[in-house]
Parts: structure tokens; C-alpha cells; sequence
């Protein structure tokens, strides 16, 4: 029959007196806390930097996001302006030139006046033939001009000590003097509000009040301004001291002109990138052309994410649908960045090459080397930027996590307890006799994890890419787990008498756990990947580091057995911007 | 029998004696040797606080009350065991960690109750099987199952030390009883 002994009694016995065995290693530490030092605060600093980074990170990722994102509201703001006074479609741009004419006939010197679609050559031959004529009219009949500051611009011209031409050449539109290709970099004195609200008598009064009028004449103030696509001139009012000593004063002129860009040389339409309101002529151009329904074009813009001024109320509320959705989300969020991002890089270098970002996520494996069997995951953002027909360049951010399947890196320590020579036992040779401890040490780990920053380029054949270049290699601190294990050895070397023998010492560990700390390094990456469509495609590459800044051996060791492995990286990969092939 | 014991004991004790004059002095090999012979106890006593896998901890822990025992050797009074001396500023030691980092949370009041497990059992087992399960147990349950089994501090004491009410200490230990059952139980099934 069974005895039956409680818990606590069983504890007691076997545990209460038990003893522990002895590691060489805690006296080790022992003497250097003797000695005034902490071994083990060692550990504790080295998390620090890691939080603080991680600290650092989220900061610097929280202010691109919130900087990238009043910048977005900031240029839709303006983009949405842009489009209220710019025409999307033909009819309505007559509709629009012929409001901006009426408007200029009511009141000329408001100056609030844009004229869109350079493309459209009858629009802007029809604007240009309407400010003909009205210039003539004005010039030749200044008492039918309602506006003040026309009224006696025209007056001014009648005055016999006045350049005409210049001022009429001025006033004439730019288009019709074929000049206004490129913006004027010198900047003009703009005239004040001040002078702009007062009637010219007032204005003499002012410039006498200021003592200004002492020259034999004054130089006309210029201001040159541009709304999209028009032009606009200002000539301000200024004082004359004619031969008599009257002075005499030249008021205001105003006028506008459309200005035609100059064309970008296309190599490969698809490859040029387009500012929002080249996008919409273009678009417009397309679907006149092939006169395309209303709805229809009201949803490809959309589908730009444009704002439309003037589209049929079915698409309007679609389209108010459609943009709160996409407004949330952070998917959308990252979109709308990045197409700011390409937008910013556009204004900044004038490139033609858009940049296409995405993100990925995927497996990897490490097949080569099967003894040490990696395996994870990984993710990150991409950013291609077409260079020709062929070539892309490629950079992306690329987290990795690997799995440690169990692979242990091992080390000893040894003592040399004691030593005895038998000299007796074996005839002219000397029997070494060594009593030793040693603690094996076993160092494992879970999980690592690195940052890779590729910057690759990148070849397209059809539907298939290929790619190769660098990256940069980031390999976080390892959290590992250390085991120790005493042992007492016995170990004896039998020598000959004439040999010369090297007696046996103390061996210390050649590793500690700052040798698992975080490294950077470079490394290569050759892969290639096959595109199911503009957006979407699956990826697989092989990486492998060929330098890291770690010193020493211990290190070395751990870079070759842990970072130093060919990886396998299988992923599926989405860009936010569709990114067409070369036929 | 008895003089021989005596006899050891004497010898032992002026070992101690010789060892605490030399750590007196600041002598390092003394110190080396006192170490060396309270370690096991003393490691063994750390080890059942801290779990299975932290073993760097336990040394942490342990070399703390060591680095205070050569600190203080001075404030022996030579009365009752150096060896308790020792131990209690070991405990403190570990106490220090256990306060640092353990919260406990209110448990039901739970009416103590004993299990008990056959000595076949028991006999197959050894000290490194029965520290592995109390490493095992969680670490609220493991802390209050060691004072009160091994160290023999009373629920009230306990609660005191480790600010829970008598109540919850119950349960803990109630747990701890329960958990190192039923791995006994399957450790003589298996075999």
C-alpha cells in the first residue's frame, strides 16, 4: 500500500537543503563588482539606445505624416481653386472665356482672369481676336469705356508727350508679340493699395504730399503677374513734369494675355510626368476627341483624384461619395503623400520622371545553407522612378524578421584546477595530469530582425523585370538566451622527454553578450519580379551581406553565422500608381 | 560519534572563523573561498524565485547579496550562525528584486487544503526535477509558495511583506500546491 506525503513535506526534503553546482563565471562577475564595476549594468544601458531609436523613429515617421499631410490638404486646397476657374470640357470653356470677357468688359482693372487649355487653339484664337478689337475700340473711342483707370489711360495717350507705342504694346496681349514664352525673373515694384483706391487728382496731391515729383519723369511702375496660363500686366499710374513744368499724370493700364508653354520633348508619353492641370487638358483633349460621355470623364477624374469644377450632378455626388472615402483610410493617407511626394519632386527638379510607391509584403527563407535554417517574414514601402524605356530605378524600406529554428552558438571556459606530472608510469616520457573546470556556455536565440534599404535598378521585359544593385543593412541587437553548465574535466598528455611540450592554461569565453549587438552593413540583392498588372506584381530576390562595420572575432563570427546567409525573399508587392509596361 | 561531529564542527567553524578575518582584510582569496562555499546553498535558495530559463538573473540577484555580505562582514556579531547571517541578506537581496518587479493582483479567499502525492513517486525524484517544477510555477505563485513552504513565513507575515491580503496568499499557495500535483502525478505516469 502507497504512502501518500503532502506537497509541502516533499518540497522541503528535497528542495530546502538542496545545493546548486558551481560556475566559474559568477565568481568571475563576483570580482569585478568586488572591484567597484557592475557586469551586469552592461545590459541594461544597451537597451537604451534601443528605445530611444525606436523613440526617434516614431517621431520622425509622425512628422512626415503629419507634414505630408497639410502639405496634401495645403495643394488640394489649391488644386480645387485651380479647377473652379479652369474649363474641363470645350463647351464650357467658351462658356467660361466668354464670362471672363464680359467681366473684363464690366470691369477691366479687377484683373482676376485665367484662361485654361493651352492645347485649345480656338479658344485662345478666339480671345486673342476679342482683345483686338477692344483694344482698338478703346484706343480709338476712350469715351465709350465705362472703367476710370481705361478711361484715362486712353486720355494719357492722347497727351502728346506720351510713348504710345509702349504703352499700347503693353496692353496688348502677349500671345499677339509671340514673347511671353518664359516667365520674367526680375520682379517689379508693385503699385500700393494705397494708390490703387485713389482717383488720379488724389494721387497727384499724394505724390506732392511725399515730394516725389522732382525728376524731369518718372519711370513707369511694371508689374507683370501670372494666373495659370494668362498673363497679367499692370503699368501703374505715375507723374509727368512736362517741358513747361506741368505735371501731368499717366494713369494705370491693365492687360492680360495668355501664355503658352513651352512644349516638353516627349520621349515616351507614359514616362513624362504632368502637373494636374496639363493632366486635365490632356484628359480633356482625349475625351473630345473621342467624345467620350460626361459621366464617363467625370469619372476618370476621379479616378486621378481631381477635383471638377463643372460635371453633371450624377457625377458630382459620385464623386463626393468617392473622395470621402478615399480621404480615410491609411492606405489612402500613404497614397495621397506619396502623389504629393511626386508632385513636390516634380515642382523641385523639374524631372520627368514620376515616382511610383507602393508597399509588399512576403516570406523569406534561408535555403542555401541549411544548417541554419532562417526563416520569416518581411514588409516595407517600395519607390520606382522610370529612367527610360528600359531602366527603372527602385529604392525601398524593407523590414525583415527571422526565425531561429534552435541553432545554438557554443562556448567554453576553462580553469586549470591542478596539475601533476608522472614522470614514473611511462619509460622516458612525462604523463601530464590536468584536473579542470569548465562551464560550457550556450547562447540562442528566437527571433532577429534587420532593416534593409535596396537601391536597385531595374530592367522590364514585358510583363517580367529583373533587377540587382545594393543595399544598406541595419541588424537590430539580438535578445538572446544564454545557458551555462559546470563541469569538472580530467585530461592527461602523454610526452616524449626530447619533445617540447606547451603546458595547458586557462582558456577564457571569446564571447559575451555585447559581441550580439546591433551592426550596419552593406550587402547585394539580385531578383526578379513578374507584374500581373500596372499595380500589382510578385517578387523574388536573393540578398546577402558582404561587409558590416563589426571588429573582432567573436563579432565576425556571429555576422557570418546569423547576417552573412543568402536569403530568399518571396513577395507581393502593390503600387498606389499604376505603373504601365513598354509594349 | 558525537566528539567526531564535534570535532568537524570545531574545525569548520574556525575554517568560517579564518575565512571572515580574511574578508576582513579585504583579502580576495578568502573572500574566494567563503563565496565558493555558501554558493550552492545560497544559489539554490535564489534559484527558486526566479524562473527555469533566467539563470543570469539568479546571479544577479545572488552576487548583490554577496557584494552586501562583504560590505558589512564588519557588522557580524559573531552570534548564532554565519551562515543564517548570510542567508537572511540573501533573502533580502532577492526580496529587493521580488518588490521591484512583482504586483499581485486580489484573489478569492481560499481555505487551505493539503495535497499529498504517493513516495513511490517521490523516491524516483530528485532535487533538479523538483526545483524545475517550482521554477515552472507562475511567478506570483512561485515567490509566495517559497515563503511559505521553505522559508515558513505565515500568511500574515507574507502579506505584510508583499503588501497582498492573507486571502490571496492562500490562493496562491493553494496553486502552487496544485500545479507541483499534478506534474508529480504526471511524471509517475509517464514512467
Amino acid at each position: 500500500m502507497n504512502k501518500k506525503i503532502s506537497i509541502d513535506e516533499l518540497v522541503r526534503q528535497k528542495v530546502a537543503n538542496g545545493e546548486e553546482p558551481h560556475n566559474l563565471g559568477a565568481w568571475a562577475n563576483m570580482e569585478r563588482m568586488l572591484d567597484g564595476k557592475n557586469p551586469y549594468h552592461q545590459d541594461k544601458d544597451d537597451k537604451k539606445p534601443f528605445w530611444m531609436f525606436l523613440l526617434l523613429g516614431f517621431l520622425v515617421v509622425g512628422t512626415s505624416i503629419i507634414a505630408g499631410y497639410s502639405y496634401l490638404k495645403k495643394d488640394n486646397h489649391l488644386s480645387q481653386n485651380s479647377a473652379d476657374i479652369i474649363p474641363t470640357k470645350g463647351t464650357s470653356a467658351n462658356i467660361n472665356t466668354q464670362k471672363i470677357l464680359d467681366q473684363n468688359n464690366e470691369s477691366p482693372t479687377e484683373g482676376a482672369l485665367a484662361v485654361a487649355s493651352a492645347n485649345n487653339n480656338d479658344i485662345i484664337e478666339q480671345i486673342e481676336k476679342t482683345e483686338s478689337n477692344k483694344l482698338q475700340q478703346k484706343l480709338t473711342d476712350p469715351t465709350k469705356l465705362s472703367s476710370p483707370p481705361l478711361a484715362s489711360q486712353a486720355a494719357s495717350i492722347n497727351q502728346p508727350n506720351v510713348n504710345k507705342s509702349a504703352i499700347t504694346a503693353s496692353a496688348l496681349p502677349n500671345k499677339l508679340n509671340s514673347n511671353a514664352i518664359k516667365k520674367p525673373t526680375t520682379t517689379f515694384p508693385t503699385v500700393s493699395s494705397e494708390r490703387k483706391n485713389l482717383k488720379p487728382s488724389d494721387l497727384y496731391t499724394l505724390d506732392n504730399k511725399k515730394n516725389q515729383v522732382n525728376t524731369e519723369k518718372i519711370e513707369p511702375t511694371i508689374t507683370e503677374s501670372y494666373l495659370d496660363t494668362t498673363k497679367i500686366t499692370e503699368v501703374s499710374q505715375h507723374v509727368v513734369k512736362d517741358q513747361s513744368g506741368n505735371k501731368k499724370i499717366i494713369t494705370d493700364s491693365f492687360s492680360y494675355a495668355l501664355v503658352q508653354e513651352k512644349k516638353r520633348t516627349v520621349i515616351n508619353p507614359r514616362f513624362v510626368a504632368l502637373n494636374e492641370e496639363q493632366e486635365m487638358a490632356a484628359q480633356r483633349k482625349t475625351a473630345l476627341a473621342s467624345n467620350e460621355k460626361i459621366a464617363e470623364s467625370a469619372q476618370a477624374r476621379i479616378d486621378i483624384h481631381e477635383p471638377v469644377s463643372q460635371t453633371p450632378n450624377t457625377a458630382n455626388s459620385k464623386s463626393a461619395k468617392v473622395s470621402t472615402k478615399e480621404r480615410s483610410g491609411f492606405f489612402t493617407l500613404f497614397k495621397n503623400i506619396s502623389e504629393g511626394i511626386n508632385q513636390k519632386a516634380i515642382q523641385i527638379t523639374h524631372t520627368k520622371f514620376p515616382i511610383h510607391t507602393g508597399m509588399f509584403v512576403g516570406l523569406n527563407a534561408a535555403l542555401v545553407n541549411s544548417k541554419h535554417n532562417f526563416g520569416g517574414f518581411q514588409g516595407g514601402f517600395t519607390a520606382m522612378t522610370p529612367l527610360s524605356r528600359l531602366l527603372t530605378l527602385q529604392m525601398e524600406a524593407r523590414f525583415i524578421h527571422k526565425n531561429n529554428s534552435g541553432y545554438t552558438i557554443k562556448d567554453n571556459r576553462n580553469v586549470v584546477r591542478s596539475t601533476f606530472i608522472d614522470t614514473t608510469s611511462v619509460f622516458k616520457s612525462k604523463i601530464y595530469n590536468y584536473e579542470i573546470d569548465s562551464v560550457n556556455y550556450g547562447y540562442n536565440l528566437n527571433n532577429f530582425y534587420t532593416l534593409q534599404i535596396p537601391l536597385l535598378l531595374n530592367a522590364d521585359f514585358q510583363k517580367i523585370n529583373v533587377y540587382a544593385g545594393m543595399h544598406f543593412d541595419y541588424g537590430f541587437r539580438m535578445n538572446i538566451n544564454t545557458s551555462s553548465r559546470s563541469n569538472s574535466l580530467t585530461a592527461s598528455d602523454t610526452v616524449g622527454a626530447s619533445e617540447t611540450y606547451i603546458p595547458r592554461n586557462n582558456t577564457d569565453t571569446r564571447l559575451t553578450r555585447n559581441d550580439f549587438g546591433r551592426r550596419f552593413g552593406l550587402g547585394y540583392t539580385v531578383g526578379g519580379a513578374y507584374q500581373f498588372n500596372d499595380k500589382l506584381s510578385l517578387d523574388l530576390r536573393m540578398s546577402n551581406l558582404f561587409w558590416d562595420n563589426t571588429s573582432g572575432v567573436a563579432k565576425k563570427e556571429i555576422t557570418n553565422v546569423f547576417f552573412r546567409i543568402p536569403s530568399f525573399q518571396l513577395s507581393v508587392a502593390y503600387r498606389f500608381r499604376g505603373y504601365e509596361k513598354t509594349p | 560519534m558525537t566528539a567526531i561531529l564535534s570535532q568537524i564542527e570545531t574545525k569548520q567553524d574556525l575554517f568560517i572563523q579564518n575565512l571572515i578575518e580574511g574578508c576582513l582584510k579585504q583579502d580576495r582569496i578568502a573572500q574566494e573561498k567563503l563565496y565558493k562555499y555558501y554558493y550552492p546553498k545560497m544559489m539554490s535558495m535564489v534559484r527558486r524565485y526566479t524562473n527555469y530559463h533566467q539563470y543570469h538573473l539568479a546571479e544577479e540577484i545572488l552576487n548583490n547579496g554577496f557584494l552586501k555580505v562583504f560590505q558589512r562582514i564588519d557588522s557580524y556579531s559573531h552570534k548564532g550562525s554565519f551562515e543564517g547571517w548570510v542567508r537572511r541578506i540573501i533573502y533580502h537581496s532577492i526580496f529587493d528584486y521580488v518588490r521591484a518587479t512583482t504586483k499581485y493582483r486580489e484573489k478569492v479567499v481560499f481555505e487551505e487544503a493539503e495535497q499529498s502525492v504517493s513516495d513511490i513517486a517521490i523516491d524516483k525524484m530528485q532535487y533538479d526535477d523538483i526545483m524545475q517544477m517550482i521554477q515552472g510555477l507562475p511567478e506570483n505563485t512561485r515567490i509566495v509558495f517559497n515563503m511559505y513552504i521553505i522559508e515558513g513565513f505565515s500568511h500574515k507575515e507574507i502579506s505584510n511583506q508583499l503588501n497582498l491580503s492573507e486571502g490571496t496568499s492562500k490562493w496562491h499557495v493553494h496553486e502552487g500546491r496544485k500545479i507541483l500535483q499534478e506534474k508529480i502525478n504526471n511524471l509517475s505516469k509517464n514512467e
